[in-house]
């Protein structure tokens, strides 16, 4: 219903950013290295802005740009910030990066 | 610009920013951070004080933004409540980190790090953009600012487990946004506006609805680690730095519920005849049960209130489902019940984390069988945890009966009475993990070596909170009246 009343060009960007999320997530919840779950949130993330895109695209206005903006600088700060976590928790602990998992 | 300054509610997100600029330089002197921060509290609880003695206004607050830009503050009754919740927990939360005499003697090593200071009032400013927010996009910024504060506020700890709690707390904060930003979206693209007032007004029952609200509440829920999405949450709250957990169980959790709650009164009334009420509720009564009975099996303090936690935020979900009926009497009264439990828990949940700090400073631990003993030098911080835990079992007189009784009255009223059984069962195991913690302190055993005496202005300031469960208990109505009947928010929002 949603799909069938989409442009084209948003049709493709749906099937990618879905397509995305599921390898995104899938990698997050397969790996317990922070390293590679922070890059594996990182592809969620951007296949995340790609749906807002597809899925809130159509009307003239620019709520969704702004958004995806949003969204970017938030992923920005997340990033530094977990890579500054990253970092602490290896002086603190040299030979643990590894979640070790509840 | 200046008719901007002028709105009242614009200042209760601008002050604590103002804060947390000054406290950067304040951090760095001994001497003029106490002074400091006591002039900033001072300004803000009268500014809040002006608020709530001003009432509800009937249209809410706009601030133009540009020629056709209109941010819409939403200045309701339950935007205020927690306005002033915010307030009380926060000033006697920075009160009790800065402001006596142990805090400035202390050493370098075991003082408060400089930057919790600006980071706490940053904290603060982005809880109220999320209680003044009337619109998908400032709920989003808000709820993602306080995530990223959150975290690094965790991290303030120098230890290997309050990183590793901090950066799993990150990892649950940012797929919940996620989520919220996909959901977000979706709505945005069937409906034309972030505006929740208008949203509300023109909701109907359809796959992208379903599907949005669904991301966007599954998203919330994990960031307010509503069960069975609560796994970061014992970790993070039981290896932050005591200010943290205090400002953390009571406040920020606090926010993702309060915005669910948010998205439930303009989106749930289209889907109240499928399994969705049923689904929220349920996941409050096993989180009551769940958390509850995890908490009887803790023996670290504050693992057992992190505990605690869980099991009353799922209070607030009880509520959910009972917000979807008909009478809007009932209807009031269950938000005014989910809202006082909002209050009663804030209260009762910083002041047992701040008694449980001068606990661990006197007996040196953080285990709840070296207590023993403690009830004989402690009596204001034992009268403190016993004052909160009436609270945070439902009885009478405290802010938590009140906020019971009117879930309770819901219930009965709209004939749902499985929930009204989940409450009384939820009191009674809160009742038997209090108890066991009060017995131990009062059992008189070998005298320690190592007693220190926790400073008088902490030991006043929790139980100024706890004292405060009580008087909301025998006074609801100043609160309670700023409630009127739910419209699921004022018009407004950013109208492009």
């Amino acid at each position: 219903m949603i799909f069938t009343d989409m442009p084209p060009d948003a049709r493709v960007w749906l099937i990618a950013g879905a397509g995305l999320v599921l390898i995104g997530l899938t990698g997050f919840l397969l790996t317990r290295d922070l390293v590679r779950r922070l890059l594996a949130f990182h592809i969620t993330g951007s296949a995340a802005l790609l749906l807002v895109l597809a899925l809130a695209g159509g009307h003239d206005s620019p709520v969704p740009a702004l958004l995806v903006f949003t969204g970017m600088l938030v992923g920005l700060g997340a990033t530094l910030l977990a890579l500054w976590l990253l970092r602490r928790g290896q002086q603190l602990a040299p030979h643990a990066d590894a979640d070790p998992g509840p | 610009m200046i008719q901007m300054l002028l709105t009242g509610h614009l200042w209760l997100i601008l002050l604590p920013l103002l804060a947390a600029l000054a406290s950067v330089p304040l951090a760095r002197s001994r001497t003029l951070l106490p002074w400091g921060q006591g002039l900033l509290l001072l300004g803000w609880n009268a500014l809040v004080l002006w608020l709530w003695q001003g009432g509800v206004p009937d249209t809410p607050a706009t601030i133009t933004l540009g020629a056709s830009l209109v941010w819409t503050l939403q200045t309701d009754g339950p935007a205020l409540i927690m306005a002033l919740l915010t307030t009380w927990v926060g000033t006697a939360t920075l009160v009790h980190t800065g402001l006596h005499r142990r805090a400035a003697a202390m050493s370098a090593k075991e003082a408060t790090p400089a930057a919790f200071w600006p980071m706490a009032w940053l904290l603060l400013a982005t809880l109220n953009v999320i209680w003044l927010g009337a619109d998908l996009l400032t709920l989003y910024i808000g709820v993602e600012a306080l995530g990223l504060v959150a975290v690094a506020m965790i991290a303030l700890n120098n230890k290997t487990e309050a990183v590793q709690a901090a950066l799993r707390y990150l990892f649950a904060t940012l797929l919940g946004s996620l989520a919220y930003l996909v959901g977000a979206g979706l709505l945005f693209g069937h409906y034309g506006t972030l505006a929740l007032a208008t949203l509300a007004a023109e909701v109907t029952a359809n796959g992208p609805t379903a599907a949005g609200f669904g991301l966007m509440l599954a998203g919330l829920a994990l960031k307010a680690a509503v069960f069975p999405l609560h796994g970061w949450l014992p970790a993070a709250h039981a290896s932050a730095l005591l200010p943290v957990s205090v400002l953390h169980a009571a406040l920020v959790i606090k926010a993702s519920v309060f915005v669910m709650l948010r998205h439930w009164l303009a989106f749930a009334p289209v889907f109240a005849d499928t399994l969705l009420p049923l689904l929220v509720g349920g996941l409050g009564a096993t989180a009551i049960l769940w958390g509850s009975i995890m908490a009887l099996q803790q023996t670290r303090l504050k693992m057992l209130i992190a505990w605690s936690t869980v099991a009353q935020t799922g209070y607030l979900l009880i509520g959910f489902p009972l917000l979807l009926t008909d009478d809007a009497a009932l209807q009031q009264l269950v938000l005014q019940g989910i809202l006082y439990q909002m209050v009663a828990h804030g209260l009762a949940k910083a002041a047992l984390f701040m008694a449980a700090g001068q606990l661990v400073t006197a007996t040196g631990s953080d285990r709840i069988d070296q207590l023993t003993g403690t009830g004989r030098h402690l009596p204001l911080t034992l009268l403190t945890i016993g004052l909160a835990g009436v609270s945070l079992m439902g009885m009478p007189p405290s802010a938590g009966f009140v906020a019971k009784w009117l879930l309770a009255s819901g219930a009965i009223g709209s004939g749902q009475v499985i929930w009204l059984v989940v409450l009384l069962a939820g009191g009674l195991l809160s009742a038997t993990y209090i108890l066991r913690l009060l017995r131990q302190a009062f059992r008189e055993g070998p005298e320690q070596d190592v007693f220190h005496h926790p400073s008088r202005v902490e030991k006043i300031t929790a139980f100024m909170l706890a004292l405060m469960t009580l008087l909301l208990g025998l006074m609801a109505i100043p609160l309670l009246s700023l409630i009127d009947l739910p419209t699921a928010v004022q018009a407004g929002g950013i109208a492009p």
